[in-house]
């Protein structure tokens, strides 16, 4: 494949993302005072940091900008399904309970692997709820509500 | 003897009952996770954390230590029955290990691994109880400045030792500086980069951190892999594991060089097990007879990288105990962890806690005494583990990964800070970054922070602290050279690729 002279975007963007990052730091640091030498301020060390990824980030980009290399596809199953469970968990756990989070949150994630059928996910989901209540809730005792009532 | 009185005192601690409780625990889910392929050692030590806070500080390492070193004895099994590395520093023993297993030796290996990996862990145990109090005694007499060169080489040599580009686990550490300074500055009390947010006003939670790009991340990888066939564990009985005399008499010396290289990589700043089983591999590689019968399930391939891989794993402890100062990404949570108990490692450490210091040391011998239990007569229960299907395992992971993270602070903000953590990690580790750095970076960098102030504080802002105290210097002079050689091998990395673009594109043309 002819690949020379051709901008990697996932490479060089990482790279842009990461002096922007870089940037962002030095650009606080400043905002956060420098200090003098004897007497370093809080914005100094931000500062560094933030040179030297900016520093990074240049070389990065000027050596891999034309890498070949390419991501495989994203597996967005998988993604998509482990942070939509997570999600779901954090905002079940204060709401309608431990339990039922824990059955969701087991669930939906695993509903992310393709080979996994409805009914395993339910049991298995089940299943964790059962555990979780009597490991953490009986056992453990953590100070959290089992159930929304 | 001193030293005598003081291993005296660690096994008094070792062997009461709590002590052994959870040290025989730590070890058993280290050996089921590092059997697990697709769950790490990082992982599982982040997973167990929250649930160590109820412990007494003493008991919680011993059993975080446990789960470290029993991963990797449980990571060499799956190496040698499936082809696929339990964790990442038993690698290289897929490359003879497999090959044994499908000559029907599976048990020798398993054998082999297991011996080899006792073997390394108690030499280097005894190397660690020797040397500890003499690095921890001369670090008595460090100041600031050489602390913070320390930690600095410890960064630069973890970036020029990794495998992978050394620009891009350069960069990565400066991501995991630039998260270790969210939070509020102890100096000024100035709140940098909490975005408002009340949960980042102490600092970007290390549980939340480590879950998210460890274990959200390995499950993300892990999922859509090839499913795993199940293996018959009735095949692995005690007797076929038992290798002929010849061959143990022929491995004794590969095993002890094996250690050799773990203890010194091991015990160096930057560099882990990892690194070292490589070059054990390499090494008998060099001076065998034959080396063709490497790939080609060489019983030597097995033993020194076994060897390595716990001797490195041990004297790993030297460093993170008497200066404080980890080597890899695992020390570096460990000695957070200690953070949260609320003990300090460093020179100051085994003076004013002997009891805890020698106690933990005395339980690593324990733990590897345990393993070889579990290890030996009780592989087939390891063996049936391989068979569960990962759409199990995996949701459950997930549950473990919540519910320990919800349950240090009970902050909904640190699920979402995994969700971020772990989306974050696997891009980065698709795109050659290797998340391991940001968490050495994230855990010296308000250290060295710290350490720079003082410095200057002392000297009254002259920078030349750093390179009149002989210490120093001679650190000063190693990061240097290292950054040079870096920076040559970048250059020689970045011709090869554009030397190999150039041929391509004439190819194609």
């Amino acid at each position: 494949m002819n690949t020379f002279g051709k901008t990697n975007w996932w490479e060089a963007g990482t790279a842009i993302l990461l002096f922007a990052l870089g940037a962002y730091l030095a650009w606080s640091g400043f905002g956060f005072g420098i200090g003098q030498l004897n007497r370093v301020g809080a914005g100094f060390f931000p500062l560094a940091v933030g040179v030297m990824l900016m520093g990074l980030a240049v070389a990065i980009f000027i050596q891999f900008r034309q890498s070949a290399a390419q991501p495989r596809k994203l597996p967005w199953r998988p993604i998509a399904a482990i942070a939509a469970g997570l999600v779901a968990f954090a905002l079940l756990v204060t709401t309608l309970g431990f339990v039922i989070a824990t059955a969701v949150l087991v669930f939906v994630t695993a509903l992310g692997d393709r080979t996994v059928h409805v009914r395993r996910a339910a049991i298995t989901a089940i299943a964790m709820a059962v555990f979780g209540y009597v490991v953490f809730i009986v056992l453990f005792r953590l100070p959290l509500n089992p159930f929304w009532w | 003897m001193d030293i005598l009185a003081n291993i005296a005192l660690g096994f008094e601690r070792a062997v009461s009952l709590d002590a052994l409780l959870f040290c025989f625990i730590g070890v058993t889910i280290g050996t089921f996770v590092g059997v697990l392929p697709g769950v790490g050692a990082m992982a599982a030590v982040a997973l167990c954390l929250p649930f160590t806070f109820y412990l007494d500080p003493t008991i919680a390492l011993i059993m975080l230590a446990g789960i470290f070193y029993g991963a990797q004895y449980g990571s060499s099994t799956a190496a040698i029955l499936l082809n696929v590395p339990g964790t990442v520093t038993s690698a290289v023993t897929c490359l003879d290990g497999y090959p044994m297993s499908q000559q029907g030796r599976a048990g020798v290996a398993l054998f082999i691994t297991t011996i080899a990996s006792f073997v390394g862990g108690t030499i280097a145990i005894i190397l660690m109880m020797m040397f500890t109090p003499v690095v921890a005694a001369l670090a008595l007499r460090f100041s600031s400045a050489e602390y913070f060169m320390i930690m600095l080489l410890g960064l630069v040599a973890a970036s020029t030792i990794s495998p992978g580009s050394h620009l891009k686990s350069l960069a990565m550490i400066g991501v995991g500086l630039a998260l270790g300074l969210v939070g509020t500055d102890i100096n000024t009390g100035t709140v940098r980069f909490s975005f408002g947010q009340l949960a980042l006003s102490d600092g970007v939670s290390l549980v939340a951190m480590a879950m998210g790009l460890f274990g959200v991340g390995e499950i993300l990888s892990s999922i859509g892999g090839a499913p795993r066939k199940p293996m018959d564990a009735k095949s692995i009985t005690l007797r076929s594991m038992l290798p002929s005399r010849s061959e143990v008499k022929s491995l004794i010396n590969p095993i002890l060089r094996g250690t050799g290289i773990g203890a010194i990589i091991g015990a160096l700043p930057g560099s882990g097990a990892t690194v070292a089983t490589f070059m054990a591999y390499a090494t008998e590689k060099r001076v065998a007879k034959d080396p063709s019968r490497f790939g080609h399930g060489a019983p030597e391939g097995v033993a020194a990288p076994e060897a390595a891989n716990n001797s490195a794993v041990q004297a790993a402890f030297m460093p993170t105990l008497s200066l404080g100062i980890p080597g890899d990404a695992l020390m570096a949570f460990l000695l957070g962890a200690m953070m949260i108990h609320g003990i300090v490692p460093g020179p100051r450490f085994l003076v004013e806690q002997p009891v805890m210091f020698w106690g933990l040391i005395a339980s690593f011998w324990i733990g590897n005494v345990i393993l070889v239990i579990l290890n030996l007569p009780l592989i087939g229960i390891w063996v049936r583990m391989l068979s569960i299907p990962y759409n199990i395992l995996f949701p459950a992971m997930l549950f473990f990964i919540c519910i320990g993270v919800y349950s240090v602070n009970f902050q909904v903000f640190d699920i979402y800070a995994v969700i971020v953590f772990g989306v974050l990690g696997f891009l980065m580790s698709k795109l050659g970054y290797s998340p391991a750095p940001i968490l050495l970076g994230f855990i010296l960098g308000p250290m060295m922070e710290e350490h720079f102030k003082r410095a200057l504080l002392m000297s009254r802002g002259d920078l030349a602290i750093f390179w009149e105290r002989p210490i120093s210097a001679v650190l000063l002079a190693a990061v240097v050279l290292l950054l040079i050689f870096s920076v040559r091998e970048i250059m020689r990395q970045g011709r090869a690729d554009k030397q190999r673009l150039i041929e391509e594109a004439q190819d194609a043309g």
